[in-house]
C-alpha cells in the first residue's frame, strides 16, 4: 500500500470492511492508527452516551407480564373470532335464504316455461289428442312413409 | 427496507432452547437492549416501551418455533427491527419526519457521557460530537440508521446484524460504510 489510508478506507474499516493491506498498513503506520482511533472516537462516544441515556430510561422489567399478556391477547383474539363468526352468520343466513328463494323461483320459472313450451308445441288441444293420432295415421305423409 | 418475517417456523436446539424455557429470564436479560434499540430508533419513550412489550409478546408466542440458529438476542433484535419497520410504515406516526420538523432535541444524550475526567472544554467537545452524530443519523436512510444503531449502540457483530435485519453480511457492510461515511462527513462540517 502506498501512502496513508484514505478517508474512505478509514470509513470502510470502521464499517467492518477490513482489507488485508489496510490491516498490514495499520499495524505499521502509527499516523493511520491514530487517525483511525480519532475517527472512531465520536462513534464510540455516541454509542456509550446512548447506552447510558437508555439505561436510565429503561423501564423495570415486568416479569410474568408477557405470559399473562399473551393469554389476554389469546382470549381477546378468540372473542374476536367468535364475534366475527356470529356477524358472518347474521349476514350470511338472510343472504343464504334469499339465494335459496332465488333458486326455487328460477326452478319454478323453468318448469312453467317448459309447460308453456309443451302447450304451444301441440298442434291440437289435449282433449283432441287421440283424434290427432287417427288423422296422422291416414295423412298423406303417413301413406308416403308406408310406401317407402 | 424489506420486511422479514421474524417469527418464521424454526426448530429449537441447544442453549437457545434452554434459554427460552425460562421466559422471565429472557425478558430480564434482554429487555434493556431491546428497549435501547427501540428508543434510539424511535426517540420517543412511550412507543419504545410499547414496542418492547410487543417484541417480547411476539417472541413468547413464537418461542416454540424458534430455530436456535441465531442467539436469542439476535432473534429478539430481528423482531424489534421488524416492529420499527412496521411502526414507521404506519401513516399515523412518523417519528423521524416529525423529529426533523420539530427539531427534537437529543443533544442531552451527550450529558450521559461516562468520561468525566477530561477538561470542561473536552467534555463540551465530546457532547458536541454526540449531538452531531445524532443529527447525522437523522439524515440516514432507515436501513443505514438501523445497521448503524445496531453496530455502534448495540455493538453487534456484522453477522449478528445481518441475521437481525435479514440481509447478507456484504450488504450490511455496504450500508454501514455509507452510514459511517455520511456521519463522518457531517462531523467534519461541524465546527
Amino acid at each position: 500500500m502506498s501512502g496513508h489510508l484514505s478517508s474512505v478506507e478509514i470509513s470502510e474499516w470502521l464499517a467492518g470492511i477490513r482489507a488485508s493491506d489496510a490491516e498490514r498498513h495499520l499495524a505499521e503506520c502509527a499516523v493511520c492508527a491514530a487517525e483511525l482511533e480519532r475517527a472512531g472516537e465520536p462513534l464510540a462516544r455516541f454509542g456509550a452516551a446512548t447506552r447510558a441515556w437508555c439505561a436510565a430510561e429503561t423501564p423495570v422489567p415486568r416479569l410474568g407480564s408477557v405470559a399473562s399478556a399473551a393469554r389476554r391477547r389469546q382470549r381477546f383474539m378468540t372473542m374476536r373470532v367468535a364475534l366475527a363468526a356470529a356477524a358472518v352468520l347474521m349476514v350470511a343466513a338472510p343472504v343464504y335464504r334469499q339465494h335459496q328463494r332465488a333458486i326455487e323461483m328460477a326452478r319454478q320459472d323453468e318448469a312453467l316455461l317448459e309447460q308453456v313450451q309443451t302447450e304451444i308445441s301441440r298442434s291440437a288441444p289435449e282433449p283432441m289428442q287421440p283424434l290427432e293420432k287417427l288423422v296422422a295415421w291416414n295423412s298423406p305423409s303417413g301413406q308416403s312413409g308406408s310406401s317407402q | 427496507m424489506e420486511t422479514t418475517l421474524a417469527t418464521e417456523p424454526v426448530s429449537v436446539t441447544g442453549n437457545a432452547a434452554v434459554e427460552l424455557a425460562d421466559f422471565d429470564a429472557v425478558v430480564r436479560d434482554h429487555q434493556p437492549a431491546v428497549f435501547r434499540f427501540l428508543l434510539a430508533s424511535l426517540r420517543e419513550r412511550e412507543p419504545a416501551e410499547n414496542l418492547t412489550q410487543e417484541c417480547f409478546l411476539r417472541a413468547y408466542q413464537a418461542r416454540r418455533s424458534f430455530r436456535g440458529d441465531a442467539s436469542v438476542r439476535t432473534w429478539l433484535m430481528r423482531i424489534a427491527v421488524n416492529l420499527v419497520i412496521d411502526h414507521r410504515k404506519s401513516a399515523r406516526l412518523r417519528f423521524w419526519r416529525r423529529a426533523a420538523q420539530t427539531s427534537l432535541d437529543v443533544s442531552f444524550t451527550g450529558d450521559w457521557l461516562a468520561d468525566r475526567r477530561s477538561s470542561p472544554e473536552a467534555e463540551a467537545s465530546a457532547r458536541e460530537q454526540v449531538r452531531a452524530v445524532w443529527k447525522a443519523t437523522a439524515a440516514l436512510s432507515e436501513r443505514q440508521r438501523t445497521v448503524f444503531l445496531l453496530r455502534f449502540v448495540e455493538e453487534m457483530e456484522i453477522r449478528e446484524i445481518a441475521a437481525a435485519v435479514g440481509l447478507q453480511e456484504g450488504t450490511v457492510k455496504a450500508h454501514l460504510f455509507r452510514a459511517v461515511d455520511a456521519v463522518r462527513k457531517k462531523l467534519r462540517e461541524t465546527p
